[in-house]
């Protein structure tokens, strides 16, 4: 009787040294993912001095905007900072729109040729024609140069078009029966019934292509050369390139013309990570919400 | 000829009922059709010799020349080993962590801390990989980085990770678990919603502590998921983070770091080889879309759901 009292109270030791323990790790973690951020925020306001002499880690010693004010005084960052809002918010609207519409006609299971559909949906997610095929056919349309080639190329994810119809093929099917009866037609009750029910979902969905067309340098980078429509992303990339040590390949970073000191760089990066520092606590709420409804059922 | 006309007054017949539906689903399939199923088409860009003047349509045919070059292509063994060192590099370093990284969250008890600690895990998956470049340039710099000094106090000389060969590995996966390994749980943490808490309960009447409830309740329950997304891994082992990677290239480096999509953009946009480049792609493809099927087949085999 005394030793298994006495075990169950080493038991509780034990498991409270673990949530101890585990608790400790999580932090850790937490922590190492904060702290670059937090770095370069302190950076890209602290003076040149400071950096060379690294007298700041996660919080700056003196105060310096310097190379603030000098970003805001360069027209081609301000404006490309305009051209990735842009691309966002257009990209954005133009990506939820198709693939809301796709989703939920997919979802209707009397839908005649919806399993055609389906196939053709599922199977790019295994094989696709590449780069330079892709290339081809964008060129091919003319949109070099243009920023619809920002957008079109990955306008609808296949994977989020399935997720998106799984949640929708989840809701109670009475709901949209009573809609009709009522003298709906499909296109009025997805947008009275459906859209509403689906709230966490959608603004899940829309902060992940929005999140991967303001994070997108690639696509600028391949199909448009003229710098006046370069995301902020693609200029990061020519600057951080260009201040790391001049080993890169030089005709990338030819454009600007000049070295920016260092800290230049740390200023930009807080640009193009802001915006989403900004929208990011207020949609990670649905998330969990809006990804797991798709996830679990497949 | 009965059957066929009944056929086509059925697709009438759903047209008319079913024509706001239909419409709805158009745009998305057009794009589909020629953003997608378009380039696959292109590909029998590999098979000729593409001539920019005349397109794809035009150009003259060569058979599987680019394949037969790709196979005395001195580079194709180095890019499949580059290939593979990554892939290898990510299974055994990267794949384990959002797991280990689930099983600590929810063993979590306190709700509230763990929503914070979740938010800000995922947090860094919503960088840019150009994001991601930048800082680890400015840490890692030779000249001016914050962390180079204390890298050459631990390994007691100068270490440049940026152009090192031996480095480009480690810092590509490092990079990745830094970016992913958070948001990777969040697959996991839905599988464990939906365990039953009377398992727990049960387990520990029997005795059972935490370890032993990890051990064999948590982590069975995790075990499709884990076989899962193992077999999409395999499936797309040699795509390899392709924007991240080109980020990470310099003249240094490119010997140990380049992979196939990278060297498909030197050899087509660089070099102009258009052909050739599209070879290489399909080429990876190809693989790819084989590795699933298999990895597939074997899971189905050993009892596992697997994907399709």
């Amino acid at each position: 009787m005394a030793a298994k009292k006495n075990n169950k109270i080493k038991a509780s030791v034990g498991s409270r040294v673990f949530d101890l323990v585990n608790l400790l790790v999580l932090l850790t973690v937490a922590s190492a993912c904060l702290v670059p951020f937090l770095f370069v925020i302190a950076a890209s306001v602290s003076p040149l001095s400071d950096i060379l002499t690294r007298k700041f880690f996660i919080y700056p010693i003196h105060l310096d905007f310097s190379t603030y004010k000098y970003l805001f005084s360069s027209v081609s960052l301000i404006k490309s900072m305009g051209v990735s809002g842009f691309v966002t918010l257009v990209g954005t609207v133009l990506s939820m729109v198709l693939t809301l519409m796709t989703a939920y006609a997919l979802s209707k299971d009397h839908l005649k040729g919806r399993g055609f559909f389906n196939a053709l949906i599922v199977f790019t997610m295994m094989f696709s024609g590449g780069m330079i095929p892709t290339y081809l056919v964008v060129n091919g349309l003319k949109m070099t140069d243009t920023l619809w080639a920002l957008w079109l190329p990955g306008c609808i994810s296949a994977y989020n078009t399935i997720l998106i119809r799984s949640s929708i093929s989840a809701l109670p099917k009475e709901l949209e029966e009573a809609a009709v009866v009522d003298g709906c037609n499909y296109f009025q009750s997805f947008r009275r019934i459906v859209l509403p029910l689906i709230k966490p979902a959608v603004a899940t969905f829309s902060l992940f292509y929005a999140v991967g067309y303001w994070n997108d340098y690639f696509d600028a980078v391949l199909y448009v050369n003229n710098s006046e429509l370069w995301p902020i992303q693609v200029w990061l990339r020519q600057i951080v390139l260009l201040s790391s040590g001049g080993f890169s390949d030089a005709s990338a970073v030819s454009d600007i013309g000049y070295i920016p000191p260092q800290n230049v760089s740390y200023a930009v990066i807080v640009f193009a990570t802001l915006p989403i520092l900004l929208v990011y606590p207020f949609v990670q709420k649905c998330f969990s919400k809006g990804m797991m409804l798709g996830s679990v059922k497949g | 000829m009965n059957h066929k006309q009944k056929q086509k007054r059925g697709w009438a017949e759903a047209i008319r009922k079913d024509w706001i539906l239909y419409l709805m689903i158009l745009p998305g399939m057009l794009y589909f059709l020629i953003f997608k199923y378009g380039p696959m088409f292109g590909l029998i860009t590999a098979f000729q010799d593409y001539n920019p003047m005349v397109g794809v349509l035009k150009s003259s045919f060569v058979g599987l020349k680019h394949f037969r070059r790709l196979w005395s292509d001195p580079k194709f063994l180095q890019i499949f080993a580059n290939t593979l060192r990554l892939a290898v590099y990510n299974i055994i370093l990267y794949f384990p962590l959002p797991i280990l990284l689930a099983l600590l969250l929810n063993e979590l008890k306190n709700e509230k801390l763990k929503g914070i600690i979740q938010s800000v895990v995922y947090l860094p998956h919503f960088v840019s990989w150009v994001v991601v470049a930048g800082i680890c340039f400015t840490l890692f710099s030779s000249q001016s980085g914050a962390l180079t000094g204390v890298l050459s106090g631990i390994f007691g000389r100068d270490v440049s990770v940026l152009s090192e060969p031996n480095s480009f590995a480690p810092l590509i996966t490092f990079q990745v678990i830094w970016k992913e390994a958070g948001w990777g749980t969040i697959i996991f943490l839905a599988a464990l919603a939906g365990v039953d808490v009377q398992l727990y309960e049960a387990a520990r009447i029997d005795g059972a502590n935490r370890r032993q409830q990890m051990w064999h309740i948590t982590l069975p329950a995790l075990k499709g998921v884990i076989i899962t997304l193992l077999i999409l891994r395999m499936g797309s082992f040699l795509n390899n983070g392709f924007e991240q990677i080109f980020l990470m290239l310099n003249s240094m480096n490119r010997e140990v770091g380049e992979v196939f999509d990278t060297y498909v953009y030197q050899m087509a946009i660089k070099k102009g080889r258009v052909s050739y480049g599209t070879a290489v792609g399909l080429f990876k493809s190809a693989v790819c879309l084989i590795l699933v099927v298999i990895t597939d087949k074997i899971a189905k085999k050993a009892g596992e759901e697997g994907v399709f």
